[in-house]
């Protein structure tokens, strides 16, 4: 009688404790996954970056997506640069219905009006989003952050530095890598971060280009491409070199004797944008799409394998990402719109001062 | 000594010209030739990231390059697009070269500036102008504005190369087929064309190394799902510095030298200018 009571007690009492360990997990399915619309096949052009950034979109976006939604999405890879020169060009019969970019090309295109805004009736993970990756308007959205980081050859350097102004030591004469202004996405948020930490701001730039100036002899060579840069500082021939945190990440994954620098102050960080272009033809498909990589499951998944910090706020990241990426609530981002405005006179002042 | 023996070598001041000549080759062939070693070398270094010199040996990463279905999958497609592109272009750069070689007329004049345009225009402007122009319709497939991109970027060397070729030719031997009652077309397919088959063998070569390491132009209008090896690679590296494409890389330089090597076989490479 008493087993029988026991046991009755027990069952009882673990499925209680089934229920209550199940709930977080279902409540985050039930979140993260939204109701899968069936499109019957619709299909629509969307682009990807390349490389283990594209492979993981495609496992973790791409693929998903069409499985959920019955629906065929032709990938087209494309870089910031190619996805900002095609939707310009192709503004009056768009080839791209959904596009990932960099902010600072999502800058230009929305300036342009070549976004359709988004809603949050449409997609409503928008409001899962943290602050600073929404836009007045909701023209894009950002769906992921980088950040610079200062990274070190561990063979060349064996006190690393602990601030930004550890650059102008004059130990480190002709080894440094600095983002070049007009090459890198880095470049213009270098720039102005050292404006910001040597009394200036983006609208008052002097100080940034008196840093820069000042960091001239302690500068190897203005880094333009990532090849060039991961070559450099993994051969040794640079010591330090300023570079964005996933790429840096991933060299350091692939066994470089290179480490990251951890700076006490906070650095800037920049995002790439998921927009719609103005004038598709799928726009139900591609609000869902957008939805879509903007849910917390998805970010997590896909995000933990590029190794940068999602922008939705459940959004969970793997152990093995955490510590290369920075937190963005409370960072500091760049605003692009304005950089666009000044960056003609910037490049132009970068060529005869700095690179001369 | 007698004067007989001392002649029989030519003494080192004399030499020392063409000394000197041979090892300034020498360093500019090493010059030009270093940077494609390097990455070659490097291609067999057991180590992910790209370092040279290499630590060691191993066929890993040609092994992953096989495994691979999307480098596979570009390699293919590049390989199908450099074919119908060198069969079109050499196919109308020969008609063109033979048509209008000799003529004189006007017309003849802005044939030749036109077919040698492609070369003038720089990639990238090309690249968006097809872009501008083909997104205005759906009418023609991406496919064939690829394909077309690629005839036009080749054409120019196929012209180029055929028009010398005829040139070295000598002009009355297809006169005097013509004089012994063969038309034109007769004596330009049984006489001409024989005469000129090591340029055109020299031109297919040129036309399709150059549609297979296309990638400015490619960039803007290649096809969704389908990217040509060249254009993987150059996304693949903006994320991935790794000794993977190295091997990509040296798989690419094989394939040209092998091109280069069977064009040699059939035609003098001095034919190509």
């Amino acid at each position: 009688m008493r087993n029988a009571d026991m046991r009755c007690g027990r069952r009882r009492l673990l499925a209680g404790a089934a229920a209550a360990l199940a709930a977080p997990a279902i409540l985050r399915a039930a979140r993260a996954q939204p109701a899968a619309i069936d499109f019957q096949g619709e299909r629509m052009v969307v682009n990807a970056f390349g490389g283990s950034f594209g492979a993981a979109w495609k496992q973790y976006v791409i693929e998903p997506f069409q499985k959920q939604f019955n629906a065929q999405l032709a990938v087209v890879d494309a870089i910031t640069g190619e996805v900002t020169a095609k939707v310009l060009a192709s503004r009056n019969n768009p080839q791209l219905d959904v596009v990932i970019l960099g902010d600072s090309g999502a800058a230009v295109l929305a300036q342009q009006g070549l976004f359709e805004p988004l809603t949050e009736a449409a997609v409503p993970n928008l409001r899962e989003l943290i602050d600073i990756a929404r836009l007045p308007g909701d023209v894009y959205a950002e769906f992921l952050f980088a950040s610079e980081v200062l990274v070190y050859n561990k063979n060349q350097v064996s006190t690393p530095p602990t601030s930004w102004n550890d650059l102008f030591d004059p130990k480190y004469k002709q080894h440094i890598l600095i983002p070049d202004l007009g090459n890198s996405v880095s470049g213009p948020v270098f720039l102005v971060h050292q404006a910001m930490l040597n009394g200036g701001s983006l609208t008052n730039i002097d100080p940034g280009f008196e840093a820069l100036t000042r960091l001239k002899p302690n500068t190897i060579t203005y880094w333009t491409s990532m090849q060039q840069f991961a070559n450099m500082l993994s051969s040794g021939d640079a010591w330090l070199g300023i570079w964005s945190s996933d790429r840096a990440a991933s060299l350091i994954q692939s066994g470089a004797p290179v480490a990251l620098a951890h700076l006490k102050d906070k650095p800037m960080l920049f995002g790439n944008a998921i927009g719609t272009v103005k004038g598709t033809k799928h726009l139900k498909l591609a609000q869902a799409y957008t939805n879509f990589v903007l849910s917390a499951e998805v970010q997590g998944n896909v995000l933990s394998a590029a190794i940068l910090a999602p922008t939705n706020k459940n959004a969970v990241l793997s152990d093995a990402a955490k510590p290369f990426v920075v937190d963005p609530r409370g960072a500091q981002v760049i605003d692009w719109a304005a950089v666009a405005k000044d960056m003609p006179s910037w490049l132009d002042r970068w060529n005869r001062t700095i690179t001369q | 000594m007698d004067n007989l023996t001392r002649r029989a070598r030519t003494p080192l001041r004399r030499r020392l010209p063409g000394m000197a000549l041979w090892a300034g080759n020498a360093c500019i062939s090493l010059f030009l030739v270093a940077p494609i070693l390097i990455v070659m070398l490097s291609s067999f270094n057991p180590k992910q990231y790209f370092a040279f010199p290499p630590t060691g040996f191993t066929l890993r990463w040609y092994a992953e390059l096989a495994a691979n279905a999307e480098i596979v999958a570009a390699f293919a497609f590049s390989l199908k697009l450099a074919i119908l592109a060198t069969a079109a272009s050499t196919l109308f750069g020969t008609a063109m070269a033979v048509a209008v070689h000799r003529a004189r007329s006007l017309a003849a004049g802005a044939v030749r500036g036109a077919v040698l345009a492609p070369l003038v225009v720089p990639g990238v402007v090309l690249g968006i102008a097809l872009l501008l122009y083909f997104s205005q319709t759906d009418a023609i497939g991406p496919f064939a504005v690829l394909l077309g991109a690629h005839v036009c970027l080749t054409l120019p060397f196929v012209f180029r190369i055929v028009t010398a070729g005829i040139e070295s030719t000598d002009r009355s031997i297809e006169e005097s087929a013509m004089s012994l009652g063969a038309s034109r077309a007769v004596a330009v397919l049984t006489v001409t064309l024989p005469l000129i088959k090591g340029s055109i063998f020299a031109a297919a070569t040129f036309a399709f190394l150059t549609s297979f390491d296309e990638v400015v132009v490619t960039l803007f209008i290649a096809p969704p799902d389908t990217p040509t090896l060249p254009v993987y690679i150059f996304h693949y590296i903006q994320y991935n510095s790794d000794t993977l494409v190295a091997a990509a890389a040296t798989a690419m330089v094989l394939i040209g030298s092998v091109a280069a090597w069977l064009c040699s076989r059939k035609a003098s490479l001095g034919r190509l200018y």
